[in-house]
């Protein structure tokens, strides 16, 4: 009984070491993830409203409202030109094959999709990281209307048709679920 | 055991892919590109040689009963402090290696070098032990990224190398080709090498 405990008291004198080192690590490397994720996301704004000269967090009781009521979206930003606004750009986080996925999807206020960009994807290499790896992917987003609603097709040719990849269907689902839940927040929230 | 056998042990003679075969889910599957190669040798290289040290110093109080999990604590400890620096500084690396740079925790390597060298072994010669070992992983896993990325993708380093009229051989970038390629580099390192060991 007793060598029981002092095992367990070993343990975890080392695991709170550990736990300790890796929260000092933490705390350097921390913040300059956290910076290089914020510039990577303004950067992928810039791709996809390449017009824009600003975004701006909206307000914050409406995305309160809208977190709430939709499971994916986490941010949205207008996207403005010359003060006017040309669109929403939003996070999304969805489930994929591997884990989440964080997409960052641009919505045209004229009901079309500006474009889409996976900033954050564990999928498997070669399969589900086509997501990500084949720019013709993402690309197919571009310019479509949502207005009845999007599709998933091998080769999309019709105006509300986007790019399934074959062998990877779970992380073109989880993409599309992203968008789907943008389109949602946006028909319901944004759309005026 | 001599300084000088340890780093021969590492690198040729037990070598931990060749002959040892251990450690192989990483290589099989991160060497579809020598740079992305060179990134994982990087990890496992820092992971080893330093869990080894830790282990090394830490043997004369981890009570047997329970030293794997220490040793899992130690190397989990390292690898996500690795995951952290990569993450920060190394972005399209962390991006690449994805969820195998996590995988080295449970890396039977790792777990092996500190279950049969550093836990019996001093501090200095666990080192020199953890970073032969390690090298003996990169020269592998970049021998079979570089070969894999001339023959499936026709560059190296993503460099281009052979016009673009040359059809590459996709198969060598597909998990396939890993398991073909570590065949033929087995059975060479077996011809020409092994028999000089031979006693």
């Amino acid at each position: 009984m007793n060598e029981t405990i002092k095992l367990g008291l070993v343990l975890l004198l080392v695991a709170a070491i550990a736990g300790g080192v890796l929260a000092g690590v933490n705390s350097v490397t921390a913040p300059v993830i956290a910076e290089r994720e914020r510039q990577e996301s303004f950067g992928a704004l810039l791709e996809i409203f390449s017009e824009a000269d600003d975004f701006l967090p909206i307000d914050e009781a409406l995305l309160a409202e809208i977190t709430a009521s939709n499971s994916f979206v986490t941010e949205v930003m207008e996207a403005k030109k010359d003060g006017e606004t040309i669109g929403y750009a939003m996070k999304t986080k969805s489930g994929g094959y591997g884990g989440d996925i964080i997409t960052q999807i641009g919505i045209n206020i004229d009901s079309t999709i500006a474009g889409i960009k996976v900033m954050q994807q564990s999928e498997t290499p070669g399969l589900g990281s086509r997501i990500v790896d084949e720019p013709a992917f993402a690309a197919s987003f571009a310019g479509k209307d949502f207005t009845s609603g999007l599709a998933a097709v091998g080769s999309p040719t019709a105006n509300n048709e986007v790019m399934a990849l074959s062998g990877a269907t779970v992380s073109t689902n989880g993409v599309m679920a992203g968008v789907n839940g943008a389109i949602e927040a946006f028909n319901s929230f944004l759309n005026n | 055991m001599k300084i000088s056998s340890i780093i021969r042990n590492g690198l040729v003679k037990e070598n931990p892919i060749f002959v040892q075969l251990i450690g192989m889910c990483s290589v099989l599957a991160v060497s579809n590109s020598f740079k992305n190669s060179i990134g994982m040798s990087v990890a496992v290289i820092a992971v080893l040689t330093l869990s080894n040290i830790v282990i090394s110093i830490i043997r004369k109080f981890t009570p047997d009963k329970i030293r794997i999990p220490i040793f899992i604590v130690v190397i989990a400890t390292f690898v996500t402090m690795t995951e952290m620096f990569m993450k920060a500084y190394m972005q399209p690396l962390y991006q690449a290696l994805g969820i195998f740079l996590p995988l080295i925790v449970v890396n039977c390597l790792i777990l092996a070098r500190a279950e049969s060298f550093a836990s019996k072994n001093g501090v200095f010669k666990s080192a020199i032990d953890g970073l032969s070992m390690g090298l003996g992983y990169a020269v592998a896993i970049s021998l079979l990224g570089a070969i894999r990325e001339i023959i499936g993708a026709g560059s190296i380093w993503g460099i281009s190398l052979f016009g673009e009229s040359f059809q590459p051989a996709a198969i060598f970038v597909a998990p396939p080709g890993a398991f073909i390629l570590l065949g033929i580099l087995i059975a060479l390192y077996n011809t020409f090498i092994k028999k000089r060991f031979a006693e």
